[in-house]
């Protein structure tokens, strides 16, 4: 099996531009962009940074780009790029008059699935999106969540090598998005690469092991999620009862001291962490917990748009 | 493409289909039009009703449709019963209404597929967008095909099992309806990729349907009428006076170039009458004129028709032999166009122009022993025949020519009799040869006073362009290609 799956070089992609090449929207405006095998992505950016256009363009439905695009050593526009790829739309809809069994068969026919194959593939993977009870209704009559994990259901019928999931946990109750981050793992365990596009960023922060971040057609950045969320140096002291000489007890370590509900957080270096240890112990505060902090996926987020906007 | 490919979007369309509300509408539509086939016995002597409960007499039938009291009815009366009520089913209800239904069932069957949401999945598969584009076109024909089938052939089951007969005819009325629909849907497909929107696709649909039955028929009549005004113009000898410039030829030519490259709708019925006329036919005559249609129903007394004549070309020839076997007359039948022929004459000629000019021929010539004699009308089809007589000098005694011209749509027709003078005389030839003309048969014969019924017969799988059922197929099969060309073009660079 091939290390690349993805190869995006250059990438361009402008709307409505003039039959002379003028004017227009650039919704991409030179993307590169590398992805090897079984890792799940995470691609964040507001509305309108181009991360849908740039699942569609990886998938051949937006046409007339720039640069270069490559699926599997295969041109995006070329419909065997399209083989080893499942795909989950946002605001999908899904033939209303074929029911949850005929769905997935169809799909999974029309990615060259075999029919006998499918026979067995169909109930093992309605059990997975928990859609055996309904698998013959017609699609119509299904709620939102349902139709959700029946759109997960046909972008994952052929066994895909990557894929698209766009918005997947939207419309899904708890216990539904709990579900899904669960495929979405054993996708990873089986070496399947996932592209995430999401708003929820704690549910990126959750599931992506790597994050692009995109805005104005651009990418901000890409990397791990360790590498996105910093350690900020500030240390979190839950205490069991905050003493009242708290001020007193801490005074001349660290800075930028703030009390909080259960205790205090601090900016302090690994000594003054040990310091403060020993001073509150001696003065016998029991601590609960101390927690350095992190910056939050969606602080360096917000962060890193707000200085791309400024 | 591979085979389950091609088997999952035939399945998708077949669920698409069966799903759908018009559909199932007018699958029972169907069902209820073929159930008084069950019901209704159309026999020979009366219309029998459920097996026998009730009965009606054809006279009372006959006497309710004719003028003036009690007529008489035609032996062959279930037959004309059955055989207009079909007309009417396919001309009607399933040439006219089944396809408008027809179109509006299936007018969505793309819009639907390209909607957002609709067409990121499905185009998102490794199937490319032409391969889909063409899945959705033959949905449709699909869904025409299966409610033409049941009708159709319910209708021909019914009445074959209850009234004992049904025009086998009939059943090319299914092949008809799809060929027709396969045009009016491939307009409708290129529209909805063009707009994506079921509601344009319908209306564009109707609006292209009704807009080429007008195109045609308007053609067609001011055709029909020119035709007509050349007929009655030559008839008389008259120059016929060309209308130029003006609105009236600029609307002309705009109706010529409309009904040259638009599809033909309205040959649908024709081209299936045509095809089965010359699949079927086996009609029993001594010559038939396969391409006109027009057969002789008997050879000449005395005379035997000689194989491998072509009638266009050389002529067709029949010999008569006296008891020793010795070719003693023949007559050849031949047919050429009488219209105009760029270099050769500007108008087209009648038949009485074309003895005038044998005529002046013949008076030119100072070897003939007397001068040629023009000869009895005979009443051929609609019209009747301009004949001229001479005798020919040839070694050891005279030859007795006859030739007469008759007129057939935009074809001369011209009967050439060659005979020993002796033998001329002695068998009674005038009576032979009004005996073996006036009988001819052509197709719809009085076509001259409905433009419909001479636009169907001058029909021919070989006649000139604007009359030629190849070529109308041509330009209705490159209008359906045209339109899904340009419905791929655009689907395929359309950004979903």
């Amino acid at each position: 099996m091939e290390q690349t799956i993805l190869r995006v070089q250059g990438l361009e992609k402008v709307y409505g531009r003039s039959m002379f090449g003028k004017g227009g929207f650039r919704a991409i405006a030179g993307v590169d962009l590398h992805v090897d095998h079984g890792s799940v992505f995470g691609l964040l950016g507001p509305n309108g940074a181009g991360k849908t256009t740039l699942i569609k363009v990886l998938l051949g439905l937006v046409r007339g780009h720039g640069g270069t695009a490559e699926l599997f050593g295969k041109p995006v526009g070329d419909p065997a790029s399209r083989k080893r790829v499942g795909y989950l739309p946002e605001a999908h809809r899904m033939p209303g008059y074929l029911t949850g069994r005929q769905v997935i068969e169809l799909f999974g026919a029309m990615n060259g699935a075999d029919k006998a194959w499918l026979k067995q593939r169909t109930p093992e993977l309605l059990d997975d999106v928990g859609l055996t009870e309904f698998a013959d209704k017609k699609v119509r009559t299904y709620s939102k969540g349902m139709q959700q994990r029946v759109g997960l259901a046909q972008a994952l019928v052929h066994n895909p090598d990557i894929v698209f999931l766009d918005e997947p946990t939207d419309g899904v109750d708890p216990v539904g998005r709990m579900k899904i981050r669960e495929m979405v793992q054993e996708l990873k365990d089986r070496g399947t690469t996932v592209f995430i596009n999401s708003h929820l960023l704690m549910e990126v922060e959750a599931i992506c092991d790597r994050v692009v971040i995109m805005d104005k057609g651009k990418i901000l950045r890409e990397g791990t999620v360790a590498e996105l969320t910093p350690d900020t140096g500030t240390v979190h002291f839950a205490l069991e009862e905050v003493p009242d000489n708290l001020a007193e007890i801490t005074s001349g370590i660290g800075t930028d001291l703030a009390l909080v509900k259960d205790g205090f957080e601090v900016t302090a270096d690994s000594a003054e962490q040990n310091q403060l240890i020993d001073k509150l112990r001696a003065a016998g505060v029991l601590i609960s917990s101390i927690d350095p902090r992190r910056l939050t996926l969606e602080d360096s987020f917000i962060d890193m748009i707000r200085k791309e906007r400024a | 493409m591979n085979s389950s490919i091609a088997k999952a979007l035939l399945l998708d369309a077949v669920y698409q289909v069966l799903d759908n509300k018009m559909f199932r509408f007018l699958v029972v539509l169907s069902f209820l039009m073929v159930l008084p086939t069950f019901v209704f016995g159309i026999q020979e002597e009366k219309i029998s009703i459920l097996f026998g409960l009730n009965e009606i007499q054809y006279d009372k039938l006959w006497s309710m449709f004719s003028q003036g009291g009690a007529a008489s009815v035609p032996d062959t009366a279930h037959i004309q019963v059955i055989q207009v009520l079909q007309g009417l089913f396919v001309e009607g209800l399933a040439g006219t209404f089944g396809i408008l239904f027809a179109v509006s069932a299936t007018s969505f069957f793309l819009p639907q597929m390209l909607e957002k949401g609709a067409a990121d999945t499905v185009f998102s598969k490794p199937v490319s967008r032409g391969t889909l584009l063409i899945a959705r076109y033959f949905s449709g024909i699909l869904f025409t095909t299966i409610l033409a089938s049941v009708m159709v052939l319910g209708m021909h089951l019914g009445l074959t099992l209850v009234s004992g007969y049904s025009d086998p005819g009939f059943l090319w009325s299914i092949p008809t309806l799809i060929y027709l629909f396969a045009i009016v849907h491939a307009f409708s497909c290129c529209v909805a990729v063009l707009t994506r929107s079921s509601v344009m696709a319908i209306l564009a649909s109707l609006i292209m349907y009704a807009g080429t039955g007008c195109v045609h028929s308007t053609w067609s009549g001011i055709d029909f009428f020119e035709n007509i005004e050349q007929a009655q113009a030559l008839q008389m000898d008259e120059a016929v006076e060309e209308e130029s410039g003006g609105a009236l030829t600029i609307l002309k030519g705009a109706l010529n170039v409309l009904h040259y490259t638009l599809p033909k709708t309205s040959d649908a019925d024709i081209i299936a009458t045509k095809l089965r006329r010359s699949l079927e036919s086996e009609i029993d005559a001594a010559y038939v004129d396969e391409e006109l249609e027009i057969s002789i129903p008997a050879d000449p007394l005395g005379f035997v028709l000689q194989s491998g004549g072509d009638i266009t070309g050389a002529g067709v020839v029949w010999t008569a032999s006296d008891a020793d076997g010795n070719e003693q007359a023949s007559i050849t039948l031949t047919r050429y166009d009488r219209g105009v022929i760029p270099g050769v004459r500007t108008k087209a000629i009648s038949s009485y122009a074309a003895r005038k000019e044998l005529q002046a021929e013949l008076k030119a010539r100072d070897d003939l022993p007397a001068r040629p004699k023009l000869i009895d009308n005979t009443p051929v089809g609609s019209s009747s025949t301009k004949g001229i007589r001479w005798n020919e000098p040839v070694a050891g005694g005279l030859r007795h020519r006859e030739v007469h011209f008759f007129v057939y749509s935009n074809w001369m027709l011209e009967a050439s009799l060659d005979s020993h003078d002796e033998w001329y005389d002695s068998e009674d030839m005038d009576a032979s040869l009004d005996e073996f003309l006036g009988p001819i048969d052509f197709p719809g014969a009085g076509i001259m006073q409905d433009p419909r019924q001479w636009y169907i017969e001058t029909y021919a799988w070989s006649g000139p362009l604007k009359y030629n059922l190849w070529f109308s197929i041509g330009s209705s099969l490159a209008f359906i290609l045209a339109m899904l060309l340009i419905a791929w073009w655009k689907l395929s660079r359309a950004d979903f």
